[in-house]
């Protein structure tokens, strides 16, 4: 990330069901450090309608970020997954999954539909703000992407 | 063939009675024709002897005629068939009848007669005149054997019809007889025994006699109430085997119940705190997040409520979480492999080296065996037990000990520490799940960790215990059997 573009705002594509989850990591990305969006879906239909820009998403940003919920309504997490990886133009773009389960078979599927990373959510509140902020930090400051 | 007793006993008795009866009439033939014959000769003795003195004088004075007229008159006695009378010089003065053409018995006698003589010696007469015997002829007397043989004859059949008519009536009584003495009695027996095979074990053979029948039916009857008695023990032993058959495939069908509740029932803890960590994790994140956001902005006792608030969802984490251990023992168990135990103590102490170095613990670990387990549910079972040996220390640092040896086809491990140590009453109660000893505050947990080293032992096919007495610290024991594989 550029110094020179510090008031950039970043956009963020958040695909969560639970709408418990979707505040908590509103808030949490509230205590980051950057200026970020927020955008939130609730299943996987949704998501790609989004990330395509059709019907009501048809002015959506391009997120920078996306976060992914393997278990969602309608279109589940590892369809979108894998959607998005065979989509030319959004297959650059940074995908974390970012889900309550453990089970190894998740991590090495996701991981072989070219998810960009794993990560099981914390059950403490501490612990996630902090995985938040650690995502924030490390593809916002650390990781050089592309279109930068 | 069959030949009844009956027809045997029939046949032996007539032919007893034939061969007596035979005998008999052999024996009274040979008498009457004895008898006969001596009446016969006695008469031809009679005939011969009146002939021979009434014609003593008739040859004397030649009188032919006379001698013509009694010799007739014997010829008209019966059986006589044959007459012949000579004189001296064996000239025929008679001859009548005839000897041919059948059986005949032949008489003869001398005719003397008595002469009155005078011894003289040269014409001197010496003494009183003597009486001389003189032959002077000879008749010859020939009987008839017809009618001696004829009688015999009709004896012969008369004796033979009696003894042929006696047997038939013999042996029609015996057979009578038999019937009521022995072939009743026997049919009975036999009509008992094909009802006793038919099932019917309470018929009793009558008992009529006191001979040996009767004390075969007697013995008979013993026969049927020692059969009834042995026949009803194996019923009741039938009974029994089918009874303890339905008690076993009952035990078998509570069993596969059981096994199938008790899989049900840890897939059902198992999906229950993996299912409510969900919205345990909204309400324990927000209240958190309330903590966060307006500690020390409300009033005393809203920091007070959201404190609670948080522990308690703390707690429930911790709970849930141990359960979800517990659950996980049986369901998410991995195999079995060949494992260095020492290396497994060693992850255990990896995991508690905060533990370790906050209380000072001195561990000892002897060589320990290589054994087929699964790794790390039995460096689990290591962490809880050490964990426990530190946790509950007494006034001194902590002093673990970890031991093997092999007893048998098992290992026996120990886990021996210089804590608090146990009263007797709470041996067994401490491997429960959720039961703790002491107060939160004395001693946190969720008296979960020696539940799930129960499970892990119970899982490997061994079994855990603990040797303790309050205040002078515990051993806990659990064994590990040796499977096949690698062992070293």
């Amino acid at each position: 990330m550029n110094t020179g573009e510090k008031d950039k705002l970043v956009e963020i594509l958040l695909v969560e069901d639970n709408p418990g989850d979707v505040r908590l990591t509103v808030e949490a990305f509230k205590e980051g450090k950057l200026r970020n969006n927020v955008n939130s879906v609730e299943d996987g239909f949704e998501a790609l309608t989004f990330l395509r820009r059709e019907g009501k998403y048809a002015s959506a940003p391009q997120p920078d970020l996306i976060l992914l919920d393997l278990n969602l309504p309608k279109k589940d997490g590892r369809e979108v997954l894998a959607e998005i990886k065979s989509d030319e133009y959004l297959k650059h773009i940074p995908v974390v999954v970012l889900t309550t389960s453990k089970a190894e078979e998740d991590i090495i599927k996701t991981y072989n539909l070219h998810a960009n990373c794993y990560i099981t959510k914390p059950v403490d509140l501490a612990e996630f703000i902090e995985v938040v902020k650690s995502i924030e930090n490390f593809w916002f400051k650390i990781v050089k992407l592309p279109w930068d | 063939m069959r030949v009844s007793v009956n027809q045997k006993v029939n046949l032996l008795s007539v032919s007893l009675i034939l061969s007596l009866g035979s005998l008999l009439g052999f024996y009274f033939i040979r008498h009457e024709a004895d008898a006969l014959n001596a009446e016969l000769n006695e008469r031809a003795a009679v005939l011969l002897n009146s002939l021979t003195t009434n014609s003593e004088y008739p040859i004397l004075i030649r009188d032919r005629e006379e001698i013509s007229r009694l010799a007739k008159g014997i010829l008209t006695q019966r059986d006589v068939a044959f007459c012949r009378i000579e004189d001296i010089d064996g000239a025929v003065l008679f001859e009548g009848g005839t000897k041919e053409g059948r059986p005949i018995r032949e008489f003869s006698s001398t005719v003397v007669t008595n002469r009155v003589v005078e011894e003289r010696d040269e014409g001197m007469i010496l003494g009183a005149p003597m009486k001389v015997e003189e032959e002077m002829g000879k008749i010859y007397l020939a009987i008839s054997l017809s009618g001696l043989n004829q009688k015999i004859k009709d004896i012969k059949e008369t004796v033979a019809i009696f003894t042929i008519v006696t047997v038939i009536l013999v042996s029609l009584a015996s057979s009578l007889l038999l019937r009521l003495i022995l072939s009743g009695p026997i049919r009975m027996l036999l009509r008992g025994t094909e009802r006793i095979a038919g099932g019917d074990l309470d018929y009793k053979v009558p008992v009529k006699s006191k001979n040996e029948i009767g004390m075969l039916a007697v013995s008979f009857n013993q026969m049927t109430e020692d059969l009834k008695k042995t026949t009803t023990s194996i019923t009741n032993l039938n009974r029994e085997i089918a009874e303890r058959k339905r008690a076993e495939a009952k035990l078998k069908q509570t069993l596969a119940e059981l096994e199938r509740s008790n899989a049900e029932l840890q897939q059902f803890a198992y999906v229950a705190s993996h299912d409510l960590q969900e919205p345990l994790r909204m309400v324990g994140s927000y209240v958190q997040l309330l903590q966060r956001r307006y500690k020390g902005k409300l009033d005393a006792d809203a920091d007070d409520f959201i404190t609670y608030a948080v522990d308690g969802a703390d707690r429930m984490k911790r709970l849930i979480n141990d359960l979800l251990s517990y659950s996980r023992v049986g369901t998410h168990g991995k195999d079995f492999e060949p494992i260095d135990c020492e290396s497994v103590v060693g992850q255990a102490l990896a995991n508690l080296h905060v533990a370790v170095e906050e209380s000072g613990a001195e561990i000892i670990t002897d060589p320990l065996p290589t054994l087929m387990v699964d790794g790390s549910q039995l460096s689990q079972l290591f962490q809880n037990l050490i964990g426990n040996a530190i946790k509950f220390h007494g006034l001194d640092p902590p002093r673990v000990h970890i031991s093997a040896q092999q007893k048998r086809n098992e290992w026996e491990f120990s886990v021996r520490d210089n804590g608090i140590g146990i009263a007797p009453e709470f041996f067994d109660r401490i491997f429960q799940i959720f039961q703790c000893l002491h107060s939160k505050s004395e001693y946190p947990g969720t008296g979960i960790g020696l539940a799930v080293a129960n499970k892990i032992v119970e899982r490997h096919g061994g079994h855990i215990w603990v040797e303790s007495e309050a205040g002078k610290g515990s051993t806990f024991y659990f064994t590990i059997p040796i499977r096949g594989g690698k062992q070293v």
